[in-house]
């Protein structure tokens, strides 16, 4: 566990030096939120309705923005190499990588999630439940969104081919992350679309350190 | 300890980079790859690194090949390439320190700063790294070599962007690697001004052009 504890404090590092970049996920995540009633109209019941859809919608945007760099920067630097010549396993070391990514932009995308919700006039009743399915998540679209960042290496305008590799594989996160939220709000029992969440979570966590790390030796060759 | 590669293929991109190589290095050795550019240097060390599989051919240690046990192999080699593999925003000491906490098992505060003091960087412990010049950047990582406990070294240029001074303190640390037993590759398009026991002419092992 070397490998994970060295890598996940380098990572937390090197955001806590360039919080810029954490911060401006944060705000492009809460600006796309507020885009929408300006074209939307400002009806209160409108908006708390569709308020669960937005807001992971425009967590799944906020995310691929940040999923560009994820191994980019340590790819063009040489870093990416050193770790995958390391004694410990790169899965591992990438496991750390996407946690680190989890808790710089998953994290904060939830926590700023019910400021968006007040916004919208959404119940606060429901935010439990949004919440919780943000938490089960938000982890994979780091997960998920890893193996996409670690096959577009090297390519040319790989955050677009990114984007286009990833969207359409967090679709089932979206549905279900929207019709949790929708459940409470209508006053229905969350708990199936939270276990299928919790499902993809799992699947994903099982998956994704190993294939990225295959992805990554693949880019590395 | 030897290290052994027989009848090595390389292909990049679809080309035939070289043909039928073997190389051994045995405790003590200092192998010097030359060659004209593109002849395949960089290819040989990466391969040797094992960051690519060799197209035929197989590397192995005396106690089996490198494929059976990639890990214990990676706890046997260092390598610099030509990136430095620093972080801009960390300092020299944190560049250094991370790279040291990847491996087992742990590397001393003493070795590190040592380490730093070696190649002349120690008034930089506490320098951001991108405050740091090519050749300052490039000794950084050089110092990477005296905090893992590798026996192989697999050196990529490794004079480039370096003065006289840093030059000699180079070739002082590969003298003590090499006295105490460990080996070193190292690809080069200059003359070292270290005895070098074995040599490698990349262009004997040029393919034949594809017909």
């Amino acid at each position: 566990m070397t490998g994970f504890s060295a890598t996940l404090r380098r990572e937390l590092t090197l955001t806590l030096r360039q919080a810029g970049d954490s911060a401006v996920i944060v705000m492009f995540f809460v600006l796309v939120a507020i885009l929408f009633p300006f074209g939307l109209g400002p009806d209160p019941n409108l908006l708390a309705r569709i308020a669960p859809g937005i807001i992971w919608v425009a967590a799944l945007l906020a995310a691929m923005l940040s999923l560009d760099r994820l191994f980019a920067a340590d790819f063009e630097d040489g870093s990416l190499e050193q770790l995958a010549l390391s004694p410990s396993p790169l899965s591992v070391t990438v496991a750390a990588k996407l946690a680190a990514h989890w808790l710089t932009t998953g994290l904060p995308l939830m926590i700023a999630a019910p400021l968006i919700g007040i916004l919208y006039n959404l119940p606060t009743n429901v935010f439990p439940v949004l919440l919780l399915g943000m938490a089960l998540g938000t982890p994979v679209l780091s997960l998920i969104g890893g193996i996409g960042a670690a096959l577009t290496l090297g390519a040319r305008r790989g955050g677009v081919l990114l984007s286009l590799l990833v969207l359409p594989l967090l679709v089932p996160v979206l549905i279900f992350g929207t019709a949790a939220a929708d459940a409470a709000l209508g006053g229905f029992s969350a708990k199936s679309p939270l276990l299928l969440l919790g499902g993809i979570l799992l699947g994903s966590l099982a998956i994704a350190p190993i294939a990225t790390a295959a992805a990554i030796r693949q880019a590395l060759e | 300890m030897h290290f052994s590669g027989t009848d090595l293929s390389c292909m990049r991109g679809g080309r035939a980079v070289f043909d039928r190589l073997s190389v051994t290095l045995a405790p003590g050795d200092i192998l010097t790859l030359t060659g004209r550019n593109g002849s395949g240097k960089t290819s040989l060390l990466r391969l040797m690194a094992g960051l690519s599989p060799p197209a035929a051919g197989a590397f192995s240690w005396q106690d089996g090949p490198v494929t059976e046990d990639p890990e214990r192999h990676f706890s046997r080699i260092a390598y610099i390439g030509h990136a430095d593999a620093l972080k801009p925003v960390l300092t020299a000491g944190e560049n250094l320190r991370h790279w040291a906490a990847m491996r087992e098992p742990a590397v001393s505060v003493e070795r590190i700063s040592s380490a730093l003091a070696t190649f002349g960087l120690a008034p930089f412990t506490d320098t951001a790294a991108r405050y740091l010049s090519a050749g300052q950047r490039r000794r950084l990582a050089l110092a990477r070599l005296l905090t893992v406990d590798a026996p192989l070294w697999l050196l990529d240029e490794p004079t480039i962007a370096l003065d006289a001074d840093s030059r000699a303190v180079l070739y002082d640390v590969l003298k003590q690697h090499r006295d105490a037993g460990g080996m070193a590759a190292i690809a080069t398009n200059v003359a070292l001004e270290i005895e070098a026991t074995r040599t490698l002419d990349m262009a004997a092992f040029a393919a034949e052009p594809a017909a």
